[in-house]
């Protein structure tokens, strides 16, 4: 198909618009936007596909708005070997028109020439292909959809050699075919459908019924059987019981004859067994009888021998009994002498005691009394020493300025006057105070150096006096005299001969004290004073005490060491004495001991005897009465009489048992209890068959005519129509999946033949883009392109930038316009114009340059109708027709 | 005694019908719905027409040999609807439990539903006791039924010796089982023993011997036409030789003449043909189309030979169209051979290129041959023929 002119009129903004067009190679259509460009690809589009009539919503949408006009479009084609004019007109006015030019000249309107063109288009076009070969900017970059184009298949099968290995539209509308008839079997993923499946689970089901119902009909029929032969078994047993009641019969009688020859046998036995019984009795009187006779002899003799026991051990009782007296007697005598011997010893201790406390208190009271003597010493000492000035250093002092002194007063002397007295008779005088006697022959000098004041008893008073005239002499006699004086105050004496006395007398009394003390702490030893007195006070009151206790015992002026002594010989004498008791306690305790032997003896005899008596009474006492009742004689001829009558029992029960015997009792009773639970048990059987059996009866009743049967017969019947059914759906599908296989393989490897030249023309038109490395790699059965490799590598389609992926999509619709077009000189146009309605927005200069060059090719073998609102983008086709519009 | 009976013969003249194997309530599970409930309901009609036969050929009474029922586990309509059918007989019907229906405790006769409804003048056999039969002076029936499915020993033979009802009386025995000349397993120990029947008749024991149990209109050699199988009246399977028939039996001094009276109409047919191309598939169309009765025939067909697929696409068409006329239609798959592979005027005939013909050549090779990838390869060629014409 070729599109020469295309002319619309009142189509959406467009007034008119009238475009010839180059039928073999590139028209380029320039134009602003809006300008009608996309309109007269629409408008071609709208003009094939709708009648006149059509009020559809394309149609609708192209009718210009607010304008009462209606939209018009007109398109001269070459289709085959058809030349044409072909225009409609809707909305209003509406009309088709369809003027054949060549090869032959028609003219139609209305609905023929719409469906004369169709058939025209339908013989010699590819109204699909040419809609795929569109490519609309603004609808998303797409890849031409070309996989079913009956064109290019046809195309790309001559040109893969023209074998028809293609097959082409009517192959692939039975394929399809064969894919819907698969869907009938299987599944998209040959998978078994619903419908299949549930046939096969019905089939399932249908089997379970027939086995359910075989099963209950076998039951029945078991049932029936058992029935059947539950009614035979109950015929025979119910035969059975009269017979068996003539057997219970005649072994009743048989058995009830036994049974009195079993009643005799009783009898006899019975009585053989009371003679035997009363034998034994007999027997056993007699032996008692003797038995008691002998018993009271020994009792008797029991008796006697024990009282002479008795009697033989009384003279052994009463020794025993005085030998215990006497050892108490005796052992009371140790005890006196034991008791008297103690208090002799007490006394004894007292004694010695009291000798003793009493030295204690002696010594007490001495160390006491030296010990006051002592300390009145003392304090005697220490008032003197505490009165006593002197000491010997100043003794010393006094006795160094004495002599210093007498030095002075030798000085002084010598230059002094010195007052003389002789004493005419003993005369008492003081001399400046100092008593002195004066002796005749004896006179006192006295060296004056002041006033000298002499007193004469009571006769006269010399003063002698010295004028105040010093010398140095007289200064130090002075300085002496009154040094000394000093010092002799001092020491509270008048002399230095008293000092020297004073000093004498203090030494004595020292030593006196400390002797004194010396004797004291000797009393004392290791007390103090109250200690002492404290013991001294107490050995008295204890002294006191004992005095008063043991008056009378002393022995006036008895010493302590004699009481010692005697004390200790009355120890001795206790411990002799006590001793001497514990012998006699000894021996008493043996003589008791050797009386209780005895006495138990004694007792237990008595005992004895008592119980030899009681038995000897009784036993004698029983004999007595039992020979009352039967003589001893009497129970003999009783034992022998008896005898004879057991002789005789048991030969009549002899004769019983062995008539028994001969009768064999067991096995006529077991004969009859044989018979007697046959009975039971046949009784039995009848009652357990009859329950049997009316349960059966009831089953048999209640599952025989549900109609099992024809429902086993229905079930079947469906099983087999489904088998039949699945059987032959199941070969069906293994046909249609067979067929579909080699189907599939076979179109497999057809594509994959045809796909070569596609291949080929598009990496042809590639290479001009972009360099001889380039490779296209396409779908088989889409003629998409899958991959391409333009920098070295295969990229996936979707993954190429937006540019190259508009490229390939131009370049795929541009070799599918090339190869369903004939090549040139081949005749009629055949192929379909490729329209490229403003497209490569996304591609660069260089690259639109290339892809300008390819148009040019293309435009070689089919016819491309390139629209665009740019024309520099289009600058590099070669050899286009440019129409500008506007 | 025998001399006795024998004279009494000579003054006998008694008609009566024997038929057996009525299999009522037997399912036709091999027949579509709709034939099915014919085929169920043409039993019971068929008894009424004994009943209307009985009546027609004045006949004294009727004997049916046994299979009454097709189970003693019929439905309760089953036996609802024998007893009506029953009830249009106006002579006494004597009735014999058969291996399909015996006197077991789950027979079908022991139920309330049949005890309770059974017309007066219907007698179940339920012993070997020869019994008058009220309105036939002279003339005995006595049956051996069969007491359980399993029966052991000749049902027929203690009916020769039981004690006569009357003196002089004519004994019609009837018996249900097989014949053991008839049978191929001579272990079973239900046989009945022909020559025990030919001794019996010869005897004058038995004066006719109705048997039933074979559902063929069979006459027991030797017996002089007095021992029969009636068949049964409305046939049940195919290979029954004379079916949908009832004897009418006159007793007539010593000898029986049997009148056969159609009674039933199913037909059972099995039909081989050799089919090796349209012709004979247009054979098979005209045999199918000279079929009469259609709708209670149920035909067998055993296909064999090779047709191409125009053939088995036709073959297709004549037996789709002949399936909606039969009661049923159906290829006896056991003993069909019929190999459908295209031949070149079928591929000649299709419109393919590319690789659909590359297809149709590989299924015609694996076409070839007998494995079931061959049939697979044919039945997908059939397909594709059918897809593609």
């Amino acid at each position: 198909m070729r599109i020469t002119r295309i002319s619309v009129r009142d189509f959406r903004g467009v007034d008119t618009l009238d475009v010839e067009l180059n039928p073999s190679g590139v028209t380029i259509i320039e134009g602003r936007n809006g300008i009608g460009k996309t309109s007269l690809a629409d408008a071609f589009m709208l003009l094939l596909d709708y009648k006149d009539s059509s009020s559809s919503k394309p149609i609708k949408d192209v009718q210009p708005i607010g304008r009462d006009v209606a939209p018009f479009v007109e398109a001269h084609l070459t289709i085959g070997p058809y030349r044409l004019v072909y225009r409609k007109q809707w909305v209003k006015g509406r009309k088709t028109e369809l003027e054949i030019i060549e090869p032959r000249h028609e003219q139609l309107v209305g609905d023929a020439a719409h469906n004369r063109m169709l058939e025209i288009l339908e013989k010699e076009s590819d109204a699909d292909l040419f809609r795929a070969l569109r490519y609309q900017q603004g609808v998303a970059i797409s890849q031409a959809a070309v996989g079913q184009a009956p064109s290019l298949i046809a195309a790309l099968d001559a040109a893969a050699g023209g074998t028809g290995t293609a097959g082409g539209a009517r192959q692939d509308a039975l394929f399809e075919r064969v894919e819907q008839e698969r869907l009938k079997y299987f599944t998209e993923k040959g998978a078994l459908p619903v419908g299949r499946k549930n046939k096969a689970a019905q089939l399932e089901e249908l089997l379970g019924e027939v086995a359910a119902f075989g099963d209950r009909i076998r039951k029945l029929e078991d049932a029936a059987e058992r029935q059947r032969r539950i009614e035979s078994e109950l015929l025979d047993l119910k035969a059975q019981v009269p017979e068996i009641a003539g057997q219970i019969n005649d072994s009743t009688k048989t058995v009830e004859a036994i049974e009195e020859v079993e009643r005799r046998v009783e009898r006899t036995r019975h009585e053989h067994e009371r003679a035997g019984s009363e034998l034994r009795e007999a027997v056993t009187a007699r032996d008692a009888r003797v038995q008691l006779v002998g018993v009271a002899a020994s009792a008797a003799e029991m008796l006697a021998t024990l009282e002479a026991d008795i009697a033989s051990a009384a003279p052994g009782l009463e020794a025993a009994k005085a030998a215990v007296a006497d050892a108490v007697q005796t052992r009371d005598a140790a005890r006196a002498a034991l008791a008297l011997a103690e208090q002799e010893a007490g006394k004894r201790r007292r004694v010695v005691e009291l000798l003793d406390l009493r030295r204690e208190r002696d010594q007490f009271r001495e160390r006491h009394e030296r010990v006051i003597a002592a300390e009145a010493t003392i304090e005697a000492a220490e008032q003197f020493l505490a009165r006593c000035a002197l000491d010997d250093a100043l003794l010393r002092e006094i006795d160094q300025v004495a002599d210093t002194l007498a030095v002075a007063r030798g000085r002084a002397a010598a230059g002094k006057p010195r007052f003389v007295l002789e004493a005419l008779q003993p005369v008492h005088v003081v001399v400046n105070g100092e008593d002195r006697t004066a002796e005749p022959g004896v006179p006192l000098e006295e060296i004056v150096t002041g006033e000298v004041e002499v007193i004469i008893g009571d006769v006269a008073r010399v003063s002698v006096l010295r004028p105040e005239s010093t010398s140095d002499a007289e200064d130090d006699l002075a300085r002496a005299e009154k040094r000394l004086a000093e010092l002799l105050n001092t020491a509270r004496v008048t002399s230095q001969s008293e000092a020297h006395d004073v000093v004498r007398e203090r030494s004595l009394q020292e030593t006196e004290r400390d002797n004194a003390r010396q004797r004291r702490e000797e009393a004392l030893f290791d007390l103090d004073l109250p200690q002492l007195a404290a013991k001294l006070g107490r050995a008295e009151e204890r002294l006191a005490a004992l005095a008063e206790e043991a008056a009378g015992e002393l022995a006036g002026d008895e010493l302590l060491e004699e009481a010692r002594v005697r004390a200790q010989e009355a120890e001795a004498t206790v411990r002799d004495a006590r001793s001497v008791e514990a012998d006699r306690q000894t021996a008493l305790a043996a003589a008791e001991s050797a009386l209780r032997v005895l006495e138990d003896r004694g007792i237990e005899q008595q005992t004895r005897l008592g119980g030899a008596r009681l038995e000897a009474e009784r036993s004698a006492h029983e004999l007595e009465e039992q020979r009352g009742v039967n003589s001893d004689d009497a129970l003999e001829k009783s034992v022998e009489l008896v005898t004879k009558r057991v002789a005789s029992a048991a030969e009549a029960r002899k004769a019983a048992e062995s008539e028994l015997a001969s009768g064999d009792p067991e096995t006529a009773r077991a004969m009859l209890e044989n018979a007697q639970k046959l009975q039971e048990r046949v009784l039995a059987d009848i009652r357990a068959r009859e329950i049997e059996s009316a349960e059966t009866r009831k089953h048999l009743e209640l599952e025989g005519h549900e109609g099992l049967s024809d429902r086993l017969a229905e079930a079947r019947a469906k099983v087999e129509d489904l088998q039949r059914d699945l059987g032959s759906e199941n070969a069906r599908a293994a046909a249609v999946e067979r067929l579909h296989a080699i189907l599939c393989a076979k179109r497999e490897q057809a594509h994959q033949a045809y796909i070569g030249p596609f291949r080929e023309k598009v990496n042809a038109y590639a290479r001009i883009l972009y360099g001889p490395q380039v490779d296209i790699e396409i779908d088989p059965l889409s003629f998409e392109v899958v991959t391409g490799t333009l920098n070295g590598s295969p990229v996936p389609f979707a993954s190429l930038s937006g540019g190259e992926k508009e490229q390939l999509a131009v370049l795929a619709r541009l070799a599918c316009g090339a190869l369903v077009s004939p090549s040139p000189g081949d005749g009629a146009p055949r192929g379909v114009p490729v329209i490229i309605d403003d497209a490569l927005g996304y591609s660069d200069p260089d690259r639109l340059e290339k892809l300008g060059a390819a148009f040019g090719v293309a435009g070689k073998d089919c016819q491309v109708i390139v629209l665009t609102c740019e024309p520099g983008r289009y600058r590099g086709v070669g050899g286009a027709t440019v129409v500008s519009l506007g | 005694m025998t001399a006795t009976r024998l004279t009494s013969v000579l003054s006998l003249m008694v008609k009566f019908i024997h038929t057996a194997d009525w299999h009522l309530g037997m399912q036709a599970h091999f027949l579509p719905d709709e034939a099915r409930a014919r085929f169920a309901q043409d039993r019971f009609d068929a008894v009424r027409r004994i009943a209307e036969l009985a009546h027609e050929e004045g006949c004294a009474f009727v004997v049916v040999s046994g299979d009454v029922f097709d189970s003693n586990h019929v439905d309760r309509q089953v036996v609802a609807k024998a007893v009506d059918a029953l009830s249009s007989f106006s002579v006494p019907t004597f009735l014999l439990p058969g291996n399909h229906d015996p006197l077991d405790p789950s027979s079908v006769y022991r139920t309330a539903a049949w005890g309770e409804k059974k017309p007066p003048n219907v007698v179940v056999l339920e012993e070997a006791v020869a019994i008058s039969v009220p309105g036939a002076e002279g003339v005995e029936v006595i049956g051996g039924p069969w007491n359980s499915k399993h029966q052991l020993g000749d049902p027929v033979a203690q009916c020769y010796e039981a004690v006569p009802s009357a003196d002089g009386a004519h004994r019609v025995v009837i018996g249900h089982g097989i014949v053991d000349e008839l049978s191929p397993d001579r272990d079973d120990p239900s046989l009945i023993r022909a020559e025990g029947m030919r001794g019996a008749i010869k005897e004058g024991k038995a004066a006719y011997i109705a048997l039933g149990d074979r559902h063929s209109a069979t006459e027991i050699l030797g017996t002089d036409g007095r021992a029969r199988y009636s068949g049964t009246p409305v046939s049940t399977d195919y290979g029954e030789t004379d079916p949908n028939e009832v004897l009418v039996v006159e007793l007539d001094g010593g000898a029986s003449v049997v009148g056969r009276r159609t009674v039933g109409t199913w037909a059972f047919v099995r039909q081989s043909f050799d089919l090796n191309g349209e012709q004979d598939v247009r054979v098979l169309e005209e045999w199918l189309d000279a079929v009469p009765s259609k709708h209670t025939t149920v035909v067998k067909l055993a296909l064999r030979g090779a047709l191409s697929l125009a053939a088995s696409a036709m073959l297709e068409d004549v037996l789709e169209h002949n399936r909606m006329t039969f009661a049923s239609l159906n290829t006896w798959e056991r003993q069909s051979d019929l190999v459908v592979a295209p031949d070149d005027a079928d591929l000649a005939g299709l419109d393919v290129s590319g690789y659909v013909r590359e297809t149709l050549d590989e299924l015609r090779a694996e076409a070839v041959g007998s494995g079931g990838q061959a049939v697979v390869a044919r039945e997908a060629l059939s397909l594709l023929y059918r897809l593609a014409r």
